[in-house]
């Protein structure tokens, strides 16, 4: 359950783009204190959502509220909401430091900021380096060090992961994880489901401009398809002849088997009075890529039936 | 939290423009490619005047010298227009445009100020180009008959300043006109358009059209610089209201344009 007050309102947004209705009556809210994933395949609307949020769209119908008010109202929008759109944004032939700089100059932000931000994201050595010579990693850097320059208390990341190496998305993740800790609200947009799995603590899914589920990551992960369960024992022809009926067994590789269709605790209960030796026992997690295409493809079945009918 | 003064209105919007436009390159050569521009076009119109106009310079009026060197600046206006037009159109397509609205979400209070940053450094470069092309029709000048053009001669400043007038107005039309446009080439065009509908409709037989010209823009940089002076041309304050007038309305129509699509 949800106690605190969400800071993002997000109330019946539409918008349709000629004959395509790229978001569809969406109705959501981000609380702070936590990483809020948007998750989606490519085309399913988050960047337009995004952008209607951040003002740079016009909705046809419905609202997008920052605080309860939209982000063109906010009197000091760069110390209120931090946005991460675009690597390619900063235009190639200014410097990092340039570029923080007439922002700073636009939000009445000390200079000072734009060189300690650059510290702060690694870049102080880069600072007097155009953009154009920056690879993607370094120019994802300097969006962030732009998104954090009014230390805003509202973050907003499109795609942050995107293009970046290993040791790149680990930064990034650990510095959501670390500004929501803060109490800040982090939204973030992604398609990569695996990477958001490790940084998202709750996440709506978007498909084809409708919110599909709005949940805990964790439990999303968790409550969407068939229980798994691997086990290893030395007596699988009788663990086999006791779950019929009830589950269906199969190879799980290593001289393991996956019970599929019962819960851990219930297996092991069953195996413990019916005297069955187990050596192992670990509940399979369903991975959060899995969730999300199983909850496309209920999504899919759901709108064909509905098409049928 | 950060400390310091909150709530940025016009005045931060403006010198974040001005932050924005002056850190390139580009632009901070603009006034040096104007300069050099200008007083390169005007000496070579004054050195071929002989061949295409059939009068040596040293047959020209001073006042004659000088228009002739002002075509400098009309030079240094197409640079200024290509040069506004690449700089708003790379913005547009890298998503630079979005971030500046992020950072200004008034568009109108963010075009304005872009369309005083334009304005502002138009001038500049205007200047240059004008000064170094009414230096090299002097040079140009001295060279053919020992005749020392002086920038205090009766109505010699005013064609000079008058004609800078243009590069401010031209680089304001062309911000609009790209903005709406989104391309350089829509940007470049556009603004041409403007610059030549004074030939344009001075071809149109009769002399209906005669009340409207003096109007039009380039009349009344005419006006201001006091080119061909007429019975109908606008008085030169008036003249420089009408250029202001369509430059507002310009940046307005952009603005609407840029609220009705979105951004």
């Amino acid at each position: 359950m949800t106690t605190t007050t969400p800071v993002i309102e997000v109330d019946s947004l539409t918008r349709t783009f000629g004959d395509t209705t790229v978001v569809d009556h969406l109705d959501f809210t981000v609380h702070p204190g936590r990483v809020t994933g948007f998750l989606g395949a490519n085309g399913a609307g988050k960047t337009t959502t995004m952008r209607m949020l951040l003002g740079l769209e016009e909705p046809d119908s419905g609202h997008a509220r920052i605080g309860g008010v939209a982000y063109r109202d906010l009197p000091d929008p760069l110390r209120t909401v931090g946005a991460l759109l675009d690597p390619q944004a900063p235009h190639p032939g200014r410097t990092a430091r340039d570029h923080l700089r007439w922002l700073c100059r636009a939000g009445r932000i000390p200079l000072s900021r734009a060189d300690h931000l650059l510290d702060q994201v690694g870049l102080a050595e880069a600072a007097t380096r155009r953009v154009g010579s920056f690879s993607l990693g370094m120019r994802q850097r300097v969006g962030i060090a732009a998104m954090l320059l009014g230390d805003p208390d509202v973050l907003v990341l499109d795609e942050p992961l995107n293009g970046l190496d290993p040791e790149g998305i680990a930064w990034v993740r650990a510095l959501l994880r670390d500004l929501a800790s803060q109490g800040r609200t982090v939204f973030v947009s992604s398609h990569l489901m695996g990477e958001m799995e490790a940084t998202a603590d709750h996440v709506l899914v978007l498909r084809r401009g409708r919110l599909i589920a709005d949940l805990p990551a964790e439990e999303l992960s968790r409550g969407t398809g068939t229980a798994r369960v691997r086990v290893v024992s030395p007596q699988v022809d009788r663990l086999t002849h006791l779950v019929a009926g009830r589950a269906t067994v199969r190879p799980g590789g290593e001289g393991a088997v996956e019970v599929v269709g019962m819960e851990a605790p219930a297996l092991g209960a069953l195996a413990a009075r019916e005297g069955v030796e187990l050596h192992e026992l670990t509940p399979l997690r369903t991975g959060l890529e899995e969730a999300f295409l199983a909850l496309n493809s209920e999504e899919e079945d759901e709108g064909e039936r509905v098409d049928h009918a | 939290m950060l400390d310091g003064p909150r709530k940025p209105g016009f005045g931060a919007a403006l010198a974040a423009e001005w932050s924005r436009s002056t850190t390139l390159v580009q632009a901070r050569l603009a006034p040096v490619l104007c300069a050099v521009v200008g007083a390169a076009v005007a000496a070579l119109f004054l050195l071929t005047a002989e061949t295409t106009t059939g009068g040596s310079v040293s047959a020209m009026s001073a006042l004659d010298v000088v228009t002739t060197s002002m075509l400098g600046v009309d030079a240094a206006t197409f640079v200024v227009m290509v040069l506004v037009a690449s700089l708003v159109a790379a913005e547009q397509s890298t998503g630079l445009d979005r971030i500046a609205l992020l950072a200004v979400p008034r568009r109108g209070r963010r075009l304005a100020a872009s369309a005083l940053v334009v304005a502002g450094g138009g001038l500049l470069c205007g200047l240059a180009a004008g000064l170094s092309a009414f230096g090299a029709g002097r040079l140009v000048s001295v060279l053919s008959d020992g005749t020392s053009l002086a920038f205090t001669a009766e109505g010699v400043a005013r064609v000079v300043l008058g004609s800078v007038v243009m590069v401010p107005f031209y680089g304001t039309v062309t911000l609009a006109c790209t903005t709406i446009a989104r391309s350089l080439p829509g940007g470049v065009l556009g603004t041409l358009g403007l610059f030549v509908l004074p030939t344009v409709l001075a071809w149109v037989p009769g002399d209906s059209l005669d009340g409207i010209l003096r109007y039009l823009p380039g009349e009344a940089v005419h006006a201001v610089a006091g080119f061909g002076a007429g019975t109908d041309t606008l008085h030169p304050v008036a003249a420089l209201v009408v250029l202001a007038a369509w430059a507002v309305a310009f940046v307005g129509v952009a603005h609407l344009w840029t609220r009705r699509r979105g951004r």
